[in-house]
C-alpha cells in the first residue's frame, strides 16, 4: 500500500501522547474542530469561482483509531492505515495528527447541469436535468480511467469550487434539476460530503444519484443507502485478476456492494466498459450476464460501453461496434430485459425496448432523449412494468 | 610516410574501412529499431547516438587495458582478439535485434500501454552496449594492429586509422541508404554488419607488411576465410529472413496479443503494421496507432463514427462548400463522410503511399468507393507540401492526423502550418484540426490541448473547440464565423438531405451540449496565460460559464498568452514536448513529474559551461610560470577544443535531424544517408588536414574552432529558412551541404588536435586515445542534451547557437598560448 506523506502540517496538536484518556480524548476534539475551521478560514473562496488546490480539510467519522497517533481508514476495503501526516491511496484523505480527515468535504473539482443520460442512468427520470458533483482522488487506478487528470490527483493539483452542502442546495434551488448526481469521478472518496448534500437532497424531494466502483465497505454503504434513489456500478470486469490488474480494486467486493444496493431496493443500473482484449471475452460478458441476472435480477439495466483509446491504454483501438453487437446478444442470451450500448450515439441499442411488446419505449441519441413512452412506469403499448425511477 | 606503409598493407586498410562499414551499418539499424521501440519520438536520436558513444568508448577502454597489460607487442594475439570481436558482433548485433523486438515481455505492461520513457531509455541504452562495446574494441585492435606497421609515427598511423573508418561509416551509410534499406531485412542487415567485418580481417600469422615478403602463402588462408563467410551468408540468408519475420511477429504478439497481423511493410516514415480484430483493422506506424477503420466486411458506419463527427462538424460550417482539402483521414471514413455534402472536389493528400496501399486494400467498401469517386483527387505527398504548391482555394480544410506525437506530426500543429493554411481558405473558410483526448481539466492535457489553441489563435480570428473522446478545433477569419448553435447546423445539415449511418443529426445538440462546450472552450482559452501557468491546472471557470462567442468578446481584457510554452513552431516544437509529457504521464513511469521540468529549463542555463571553461582557461594561464605553464595551458586549450567540437557536432547533427524531420518527415529512411555524408565530410577533412597541413598547428585549430562556430552560426539563421523554400531538391542540398561541412570541420579539427597534443604529453601516443575520448564525451553530452531537452524546448536556432557559442569560447581559450613566447 502506497502512503502519501503530506507536507501540511497543523500548528495545533490534536493529541499528546502523555494525556490520560479523557483528556486526550478532549484534546483530539478541539483539535479536530481547529483541523475543520482553520483551513476552511485560509481557503475560503467565492463560491461561484474555483481555486487551485482549495482544501477544507473536515473531519471524518470514517476512521478508526490506532495506537501512536496512527488511523485507519473505513470507507473502502484499502482499509489505509495512516500513521501522523499521511495521506491514503486515494489522495484526499488524511491523517492530521492523530484526527482523520477529508480533504474533498465541500471543494469540488466539476459542477454541471448536464442531462441525466450522461451520468449515465437511462430508467432514471429519463429527460430531466441533473446537478453533478465531483472532487478530486479515487480508490482505484484505472488503466482506461477517462477523468484520470481529475481523479488520479491530490486535490492540490485541480480548481476545486467553495461549495459547502448548503450552497449546492443553492445552485438548484429554482432550476428545472431534479437530481443531484455523484459522478464524473468516485464519490467514494468524497464520502462526507456526498453523505452530507445527500441529506438534504433527499430533505427537498429530489433524487439522489451515485455513479460508482462500488469499491466501499459495508457501513458507509449502509449510512447512504437510506437516501440514494438510483446507483450506477462501474463493473470493470468480470475475471478478478484482470480486474485488479486493470483497476487496483476487487471484484469480489463491488460484486458485494451491488448485492447490497439491490437488497436494499435501490434502483441499480451497471456499466461494463468493453476493452478489446482485455474485457471482451465473450465467456466473461455471459458469466456476468449470468450474474447480474441471477444476483440483481433480469430486470437490471446493463450498459455496454464503447471503449476509446485514453490514458494509459491509449496504444489499444476502440471497441469495434460488432464487438459491442455480440456482446449485446450474449447479456440478452443470459436473461437480461436491459441492455444498452452507450458511447455510440445513433446505435439501436442505445433505445429501452419493452420485454412486454418488443416495441422502442425511450428513445436517444446518446444521452439526448428523442422520444419516450413510459406512463407511471409502464410501457405505453402494453403496460408491462419497466423498473427505474420514473417520478 | 604513413600514405607509403598504407599501401603495402592493403588488408589492415580493408579491414578498417570494413569495419567502419559494419559499424555504421550496425548503427543505422540499431537508430530505426529503437526508433521504432521509442514508438518514432526523435528524443531517441540522442539517447541513442550517446548510449552509442559511450558503450564504444567503454569498448575502446576495454580493448586499451588489454592491449597494455597482455597483449605488447604481440600483432598476431592482437589479430586473434580483432577476430573475436567481430564475430562476437556477428552474434550480438542480430541478438540485440531480436531483444529489441521482444523487449515488452521483459516489462509487466498490459496490452496497449506504451512502455515508459525513462524505461526505453535505459533498456534501450543497456541493449545496445555488447555490440557497441566489441566494436569499440575491434576499432582499437585494428588501429593497434595497424599502428605497429608504422614503427617511425604511430599518431599518424592513428590519424589515418581515424580517416579509413570514417570513410567506412561513409560507404555503410551510403549503401544503406541508396541499396541494402530495400532489399534486406533488419536481421540481414545486423548479419551484414559483422559478416563484412569478419570476412575482411588479416590473418593472424601476419598478413600485411609481410604479406608483400609473402604474398602467396598469406593470401590462401585470407580467401579461405572469405569463402567460408559467404558460404555461410549464403546459406544462412533464407533463415535469416524467416527470423526477422518471426520477429516481427514476436514484437506484435506482445504488443497486441489479440489482434491478428496482417501485414508488415517498410515505408520511408517507419515500419507500418496492419493488425484486425472482430472486422476491424488497425493500423500502426513505428508502434504507434494511426487510426483504426471498420474494414471490408464492417456493415456498420458506426464503427468510424469519430471520422463521420469530424466530417460533418466541418463540413456544416461552411454555408455552401464546394471545394475540400482532406489531410489524412480518408482511409478511416473521413472521406466517405465529407462525400456526402454536394462538394464539386476533394483534394485528398496522404502523406505515406504505401500506408495507402495497404489500408486500402482492407478498407470499408464505402471507403474504397469514396477513394475512386470522380470529385476526389488522391495525392499522395506531404500535406505541408501540398498546401505550399496549391493555388486552390478551399472553403473547408480538414486536417486528420495523429497527435503532435512526433516532429513529424508536430509540423501540423504549428502557426507556420497554420499560416500556410489561411492562405489557401476560401474568405469563408473554414479550417478543422482533430487532436485526441477528451476533457482537459489536468495539467499536462490541458498544456497541449491549449497549445493548439493559442497557437490556432494567433492565426485566426475565431476558434472554438468542440468534442468528447476527440477534439475539434475549428478556425477561421472573422469573429464569429465559427457556430456553436446546435439548431442551426443541424437545419443545415439536414437541407443537404445526407443520410450517413454514423451522424444522426442529433449529434449536434451533443457536441454542443452547453455544459460542456464552454468550459472547455473556458479552459483552453484561459490556460497558459502567465509565466507558470504550465505548472498549474486550468482554471475551470465561473460555474456559470459563458457561450464561446461571450467568451471570445472578453478576450481582449485577458493577459496574453504566454508563447514561449504556448505557441507551437516548426523551429521550436513546443506541441512535441507537451505531448511528449502527456505521453510520459500516461505510461507506467514511476516519476512521471520529471520531464515536466524540461519546461523550466532557459537557454541561459548552459552559460556556466564556457563560463566554467574560460574560468580555467584564465586559470592555467596565471598559475605558474615558463614552460611548464605554456604546456599546461596549450594541453587545455586543445583538450577543450577536442570536447567541444564533439559536443557541438552533436548539437548540430541532432538539429539538423529534428529540421530535416520538421521539414521533410523521413529521417528513417535517410538516416544512414545523412550520416554518411557527414562521415564523408569528416574523413575529406581529416584527409584535407593531413595532406595540406601535415604539421598541424595552435593557430590552425584556433581557426577551425571559429571557422566551426561561424559555420554553425550560420546555420542557425538558415535552417528555419528552409520551412519557408518550395523546392524539395534544393532544400535537401542544402542540408546535406550544412552535413557535409559540419563533417569536414569536424573531421580537420582531429588530425590537428592530435597533432598539437602529442608533443605535450609524456607518451605522444596517447595523444589519439585523449582527443578520441573527449570528443566523445562530447558528443555523448551534446546528444543527449540536445535530443532531450535543447532542440525540442528551446529550437533548433538556440541549439545552433550554444553550439557556435561552445566553440567560439574554445577558440577563446587559444588566445594566451597564442600570445606567449616561451618553448613548449
Amino acid at each position: 500500500m502506497v502512503i502519501m506523506k503530506t507536507q501540511e502540517t497543523l500548528t495545533n496538536q490534536a493529541v499528546a501522547d502523555s494525556q490520560p484518556d479523557r483528556r486526550r480524548w478532549l484534546k483530539a476534539g478541539l483539535g479536530a474542530l481547529a483541523v475543520c475551521a482553520l483551513p476552511a478560514r485560509k481557503s475560503r473562496a467565492r463560491a461561484g469561482t474555483a481555486r487551485k488546490g482549495l482544501i477544507r480539510a473536515t473531519r471524518s467519522p470514517y476512521f478508526d483509531t490506532l495506537e501512536d497517533h496512527a488511523i485507519r481508514c473505513t470507507l473502502c476495503p484499502r482499509k489505509c492505515r495512516l500513521a501522523r501526516g499521511e495521506r491514503g491511496d486515494c489522495r484526499v484523505r488524511e491523517n492530521r495528527n492523530g484526527t482523520g480527515v477529508s480533504l474533498v468535504y465541500g471543494n469540488p473539482a466539476i459542477v454541471q447541469i448536464d442531462p441525466v443520460e450522461r451520468k449515465p442512468f437511462y430508467h432514471v427520470l429519463p429527460g430531466s436535468r441533473s446537478l453533478s458533483v465531483a472532487t478530486a482522488g479515487c480508490n482505484m487506478t484505472c488503466k482506461f480511467c477517462e477523468v484520470w487528470d481529475t481523479a488520479l490527483v491530490a486535490p492540490e493539483d485541480v480548481f476545486a469550487y467553495d461549495l459547502p452542502p448548503d450552497e449546492i442546495m443553492n445552485q438548484i434551488a429554482g432550476t428545472d434539476v431534479r437530481s443531484v448526481a455523484y459522478t464524473f469521478g468516485e464519490p467514494v472518496v468524497f464520502f462526507e460530503y456526498m453523505l452530507s448534500i445527500a441529506r438534504r437532497v433527499h430533505d427537498a424531494g429530489h433524487k439522489n444519484l451515485m455513479h460508482t466502483n462500488g469499491y466501499i465497505e459495508p457501513k458507509p454503504l449502509r449510512d447512504l443507502l437510506p437516501y440514494l434513489d438510483g446507483i450506477n456500478i462501474d463493473l470493470k470486469g468480470f475475471d478478478p485478476e484482470m480486474y485488479r490488474r486493470i483497476s487496483g480494486g476487487d471484484l469480489g467486493t463491488v460484486k458485494r456492494t451491488l448485492r447490497k444496493v439491490r437488497a436494499a431496493g435501490i434502483h441499480v443500473e451497471v456499466t461494463y466498459l468493453v476493452i478489446p482484449t482485455l474485457t471482451d471475452a465473450a465467456e466473461e460478458i455471459k458469466a456476468m450476464s449470468r450474474w447480474i441476472a441471477s444476483e440483481l435480477g433480469a430486470r437490471t439495466p446493463l450498459h455496454l460501453a464503447r471503449f476509446y483509446p485514453l490514458y494509459q491504454l491509449a496504444n489499444l483501438p476502440p471497441t469495434p461496434v460488432s464487438t459491442l453487437d455480440d456482446a449485446r446478444d450474449i447479456a440478452r442470451s443470459q436473461g437480461l430485459d436491459y441492455v444498452y450500448i452507450s458511447k455510440v450515439p445513433g446505435h439501436e441499442g442505445e433505445d429501452t425496448y419493452c420485454p412486454g411488446c418488443g416495441k422502442i419505449i425511450i428513445q436517444r441519441t446518446g444521452f439526448i432523449l428523442e422520444s419516450i413512452d413510459v406512463r407511471d412506469g409502464k410501457c405505453g403499448h402494453c403496460g408491462h412494468t419497466i423498473p427505474g425511477v420514473w417520478t | 610516410m604513413t600514405t607509403r606503409q598504407t599501401h603495402r598493407i592493403p588488408s589492415m586498410f580493408t579491414a578498417v574501412l570494413a569495419l567502419g562499414a559494419g559499424s555504421q551499418l550496425a548503427q543505422v539499424v540499431l537508430l530505426r529499431e529503437l526508433l521504432t521501440v521509442f514508438s518514432g519520438h526523435e528524443l531517441s536520436f540522442g539517447i541513442i547516438l550517446a548510449g552509442w558513444m559511450f558503450w564504444v568508448a567503454v569498448g575502446s577502454a576495454i580493448a586499451n587495458e588489454i592491449l597494455a597489460r597482455s597483449l605488447a607487442g604481440n600483432r598476431s594475439r592482437t589479430l586473434t582478439m580483432a577476430t573475436g570481436t567481430a564475430i562476437s558482433v556477428l552474434i550480438s548485433l542480430p541478438v540485440t535485434v531480436l531483444m529489441l523486438r521482444g523487449l515488452r515481455a521483459a516489462f509487466d505492461v498490459s496490452p496497449g500501454m506504451h512502455l515508459a520513457l525513462l524505461d526505453l531509455a535505459w533498456s534501450g541504452v543497456l541493449l545496445m552496449a555488447p555490440t557497441c562495446v566489441f566494436l569499440g574494441m575491434h576499432f582499437v585492435f585494428l588501429a593497434s594492429a595497424r599502428g605497429r606497421r608504422d614503427v617511425v609515427n604511430p599518431v599518424n598511423s592513428a590519424i589515418s586509422t581515424y580517416q579509413v573508418e570514417a570513410a567506412g561509416n561513409a560507404i555503410g551509410g551510403l549503401l544503406f541508404t541508396m541499396l541494402l534499406v530495400h532489399v534486406m531485412s533488419a536481421i540481414h542487415l545486423a548479419a551484414l554488419a559483422g559478416l563484412i567485418m569478419l570476412a575482411v580481417l588479416p590473418g593472424k600469422n601476419g598478413t600485411g607488411a609481410l604479406a608483400a615478403a609473402n604474398a602467396e602463402r598469406q593470401q590462401a588462408p585470407r580467401y579461405r576465410r572469405l569463402c567460408l563467410v559467404l558460404l555461410a551468408a549464403v546459406l544462412s540468408w533464407p533463415w535469416l529472413g524467416r527470423l526477422d519475420r518471426q520477429a516481427s511477429r514476436l514484437q506484435w504478439r506482445l504488443a497486441a496479443p489479440d489482434q491478428q497481423l496482417i501485414d508488415l511493410r517498410q515505408s520511408r516514415y517507419g515500419p507500418l503494421a496492419l493488425l484486425q480484430r472482430d472486422g476491424q483493422y488497425n493500423v500502426y506506424q513505428s508502434g504507434h496507432r494511426v487510426f483504426s477503420a471498420g474494414g471490408a466486411n464492417a456493415a456498420l458506419a458506426l464503427e468510424e463514427q469519430n471520422a463521420a463527427i469530424l466530417a460533418h462538424l466541418s463540413m456544416t460550417q461552411h454555408s455552401d462548400p464546394q471545394r475540400v482539402l482532406l489531410i489524412g483521414g480518408g482511409l478511416r471514413g473521413v472521406l466517405r463522410e465529407v462525400l456526402y455534402h454536394e462538394v464539386r472536389t476533394i483534394d485528398y493528400v496522404e502523406l505515406d503511399p504505401v500506408l495507402l496501399d495497404m489500408a486500402s486494400a482492407v478498407a470499408a467498401p464505402t471507403t474504397r468507393a469514396a477513394l475512386s469517386d470522380p470529385r476526389v483527387r488522391v495525392r499522395t505527398l506531404d500535406g505541408r507540401r501540398f498546401i505550399k504548391q496549391t493555388d486552390t482555394r478551399y472553403d473547408v480544410i480538414v486536417v486528420d492526423v495523429p497527435d503532435p506525437a512526433t516532429a513529424v506530426l508536430n509540423r501540423y500543429y504549428t502557426w507556420e502550418f497554420f499560416e500556410e493554411a489561411k492562405t489557401r481558405l476560401a474568405p469563408e473558410g473554414v479550417l478543422a484540426v482533430n487532436l485526441s483526448g477528451g476533457d482537459p481539466r489536468g495539467r499536462v492535457t490541458a498544456n497541449r490541448n491549449s497549445t493548439v489553441f493559442h497557437t490556432l489563435r494567433r492565426v485566426f480570428d475565431d476558434v472554438i473547440v468542440f468534442g468528447e473522446t476527440d477534439l475539434i478545433f475549428l478556425a477561421a477569419n472573422g469573429s464569429n464565423r465559427i457556430s456553436a448553435d446546435p439548431a442551426r447546423l443541424r437545419e443545415r445539415f439536414r437541407k443537404r438531405e445526407i443520410a450517413s449511418a454514423a451522424f444522426p443529426d442529433a449529434y449536434f445538440h451533443l457536441l454542443m451540449e452547453p455544459s460542456r462546450l464552454n468550459r472547455l472552450n473556458w479552459m483552453l482559452r484561459h490556460h497558459g496565460r502567465n509565466d507558470a501557468a504550465h505548472h498549474s491546472p486550468p482554471d475551470a471557470g465561473p460555474l456559470q460559464v459563458p457561450a464561446p462567442s461571450a467568451q471570445r468578446a472578453m478576450e481582449p481584457s485577458l493577459p496574453p498568452v504566454n508563447e514561449r510554452i504556448f505557441i507551437n513552431s516548426d523551429f521550436r516544437p513546443i506541441g512535441y514536448v507537451h505531448n511528449l509529457i502527456l505521453w510520459n504521464r500516461t505510461t507506467r513511469a514511476r516519476n512521471p513529474r520529471r520531464l515536466d521540468r524540461l519546461l523550466d529549463i532557459h537557454p541561459l542555463w548552459a552559460l556556466p559551461l564556457p563560463g566554467l571553461i574560460l574560468l580555467l582557461a584564465l586559470v592555467w594561464n596565471l598559475l605558474g610560470s615558463g614552460r611548464r605553464r605554456s604546456r599546461r595551458s596549450v594541453r587545455y586549450a586543445v583538450c577543450t577544443a577536442a570536447f567541444t567540437t564533439g559536443l557541438s557536432t552533436m548539437l548540430l547533427q541532432v538539429s539538423i535531424l529534428f529540421a530535416f524531420q520538421g521539414v521533410y518527415g523521413y529521417v528513417y529512411e535517410r538516416i544512414g544517408l545523412i550520416v554518411a555524408l557527414f562521415m564523408t565530410g569528416l574523413a575529406m577533412g581529416a584527409a584535407l588536414m593531413h595532406r595540406f597541413a601535415p604539421a598541424g598547428g595552435m593557430r590552425l585549430l584556433a581557426a577551425v574552432q571559429l571557422a566551426v562556430a561561424l559555420f554553425i552560426a550560420g546555420v542557425a539563421l538558415a535552417l528555419p529558412l528552409t520551412g519557408t523554400l518550395d523546392a524539395p531538391n534544393l532544400v535537401f542540398a542544402l542540408f546535406a551541404l550544412i552535413t557535409w561541412v559540419a563533417g569536414i570541420l569536424s573531421g580537420a579539427d582531429f588530425p590537428l588536435a592530435v597533432r598539437c597534443l602529442a608533443p605535450l604529453l609524456k607518451h605522444p601516443s596517447h595523444a589519439v586515445g585523449r582527443v578520441y575520448g573527449l570528443e566523445l564525451l562530447g558528443a555523448c553530452l551534446g546528444a543527449a542534451a540536445a535530443s532531450v531537452m535543447i532542440v525540442p524546448v528551446f529550437g533548433i536556432r538556440v541549439a545552433c547557437l550554444l553550439a557556435a557559442g561552445m566553440n567560439a569560447v574554445a577558440a577563446l581559450t587559444f588566445l594566451p598560448s597564442l600570445n606567449r613566447t616561451e618553448p613548449l
